[in-house]
């Protein structure tokens, strides 16, 4: 397993688009935005502080829907997917690298943000808020692998990597990310709620503010972890062994 | 001694297409056995199920005694897909090394790109390959684990004679340990040069089963045209070599096992020749006759 975790991630890293859109754009937003994010607090945390969580929850959207999906649909497409098949590798110990795959490959662009942020509007965020801030992202990209897999599995080619660029901008935008909810039109913030992008910034703001985690956020964020794992199975089961 | 692959009455549809239509072999340890027929056959159905990658509508099958998916999940089965089924941002070295990893390391990385003769594209990447050398890749991975079974389907479509005979080296030269291969193509002269026992899959069904040499007599059929006066068919049919005979007007075409008999036979008959064509059936054309000929299933 571990040399397929391996493989996998230093082939993320090679994918220009990735490093470009991903891991590169939430750093330059925020600097380019940041001054402009106004002198207010938001739920606790200065502006600046509140937009550095938003560009950090959007890389995570991005890194883990993006590092998963088309490349899943490019390799069912080019039958690599069936050789891995009839490779001594498990489908759980697949699914395990795909969700630590997710995991970690939001790493670099959540910190270059959080670089950027502490060069230019330090945060003062404590070791432990920064922690809570990291587990949160961490267990939080678990969704966004998961809608990256159903993607991947559903889609082939240009329309997967048409379909990833509309998830993750479509979830960013209405759950808040790139423009204040408070500039939201009404019926949209009103659907937000439902959606992972939007409780993942609520628990990420929680957690730099110090307050604890929500429950329904949380809950939210599991039943659409599990709805995408059911879907993602589903289609992986038409693909294979039928 | 029990065979390393066993169909036994093997039934995969489509929809209402029958890919693979009731299909048997024992395929015994060591043997190294082409599956010779046209697109569209059943040869790659026939490969998924052995691979487990798809499951029969009706049937047995057992690979080394095992389920197919558990001698792959166990290691024991290599394979080469059909071509492309290579991952992308990625190095000759990375791929083959994950291969060997996930099979538990029992061969080095150098002792595989030598193996496959990649040892100076180890560095390259996977996806920037001419047809050929992405094919090795393809081998080196179904050898990373030493297996017991190797399937290849259709491994050197689109490799020049070059290419192929350095393909075909390397798999002797794994197969030398004792390896039972399988391998699809839809060449003859492969499965001749390659394999010691031919199985002919036509529409999904197993139409033969024998030597190289004997499949060949049986397929390397050749069509004799021309245009000859006078028609006596009755006298066609008897000349030596002839399966078939037909006439349109004064063009007869008569298909033969053996061109230099007919012909020979032809022209003793007295009659005017003109026009004369010689031509090779193709495997299909061969295929035909073969499927019409029920009785050719036992070999």
């Amino acid at each position: 397993m571990f040399p397929y975790a391996r493989f996998e991630i230093r082939r993320t890293l090679r994918d220009a688009r990735f490093v470009l859109f991903l891991v590169a754009m939430p750093a330059m937003l925020y600097l380019l935005l940041s001054g402009f994010s106004g002198t207010g607090t938001e739920d606790g945390l200065a502006a600046p502080a509140a937009f550095m969580v938003a560009m950090m929850c959007y890389a995570t959207i991005g890194s883990a829907c993006y590092a998963i999906g088309p490349p899943l649909a490019q390799e069912r497409a080019s039958h690599w997917m069936r050789q891995l098949q009839i490779m001594p590798l498990r489908g759980t110990s697949w699914l395990a690298v795909k969700l630590i795959q997710g995991g970690l490959l939001i790493l670099p662009g959540t910190v270059i943000v959080a670089v950027a942020a502490l060069i230019t509007h330090p945060p003062g965020l404590t070791p432990v808020r920064w922690a809570g801030l990291a587990v949160i992202l961490l267990l939080g990209s678990l969704p966004f692998t998961v809608l990256g897999l159903t993607i991947g599995e559903a889609l082939d080619g240009q329309v997967a990597n048409s379909a990833t660029l509309f998830t993750v901008i479509g979830l960013s935008f209405a759950g808040g990310l790139l423009i204040p909810d408070k500039q939201l039109p009404h019926a949209v913030r009103e659907i937000s709620t439902a959606l992972p992008s939007r409780q993942l910034a609520d628990l990420a703001q929680a957690a730099a503010a110090g307050h604890q985690p929500s429950v329904a956020s949380a809950g939210v964020l599991m039943l659409w972890t599990l709805a995408a794992a059911g879907a993602a199975l589903a289609l992986r089961r038409r693909d294979g062994a039928a | 001694m029990n065979p390393a692959i066993t169909f036994d009455a093997v039934t995969k549809r489509y929809g209402t297409v029958r890919a693979i239509n009731g299909v048997s072999f024992e395929i015994w340890p060591g043997q190294m056995v082409a599956m010779l027929g046209p697109n569209g056959a059943g040869k790659s159905t026939t490969v998924d199920i052995m691979l487990g990658l798809r499951r029969p509508d009706s049937g047995a099958v057992q690979v080394l005694g095992l389920a197919p998916q558990r001698a792959a999940a166990a290691g024991r089965v290599g394979a080469m897909l059909q071509s492309g089924s290579l991952p992308d941002r990625a190095t000759v070295a990375e791929v083959i090394d994950l291969a060997r990893r996930l099979y538990g390391s029992r061969r080095s990385l150098p002792a595989l790109l030598d193996l496959a003769g990649l040892a100076e594209l180890a560095n390259r990447r996977a996806d920037r390959l001419s047809g050929g050398q992405a094919r090795r890749v393809q081998l080196a991975v179904a050898l990373a684990g030493e297996p017991e079974v190797i399937f290849l389907d259709e491994p050197t479509t689109g490799l020049d004679v070059q290419s192929r005979r350095l393909f075909w080296a390397g798999v002797r030269q794994a197969a030398a340990s004792g390896a039972t291969v399988l391998f699809a193509t839809h060449y003859l002269d492969e499965a001749d040069a390659n394999a010691d026992r031919v199985l002919v899959l036509a529409a999904g069904q197993l139409v033969a089963d024998g030597d190289p040499a004997s499949i060949k007599a049986r397929l390397s059929e050749r069509i004799i045209r021309a245009a000859v006066h006078p028609v006596r068919m009755g006298e066609l049919r008897t000349l030596p070599g002839v399966r078939t005979v037909t006439a349109e007007g004064p063009e007869v075409e008569l298909r033969t096992c053996d061109a230099d008999l007919t012909l020979e036979g032809l022209y003793r008959c007295g009659a005017t020749i003109r026009n004369l064509r010689i031509d090779g059936a193709t495997l299909e054309d061969a295929l035909i006759t073969l499927t019409s000929q029920p009785s050719s299933a036992e070999a």
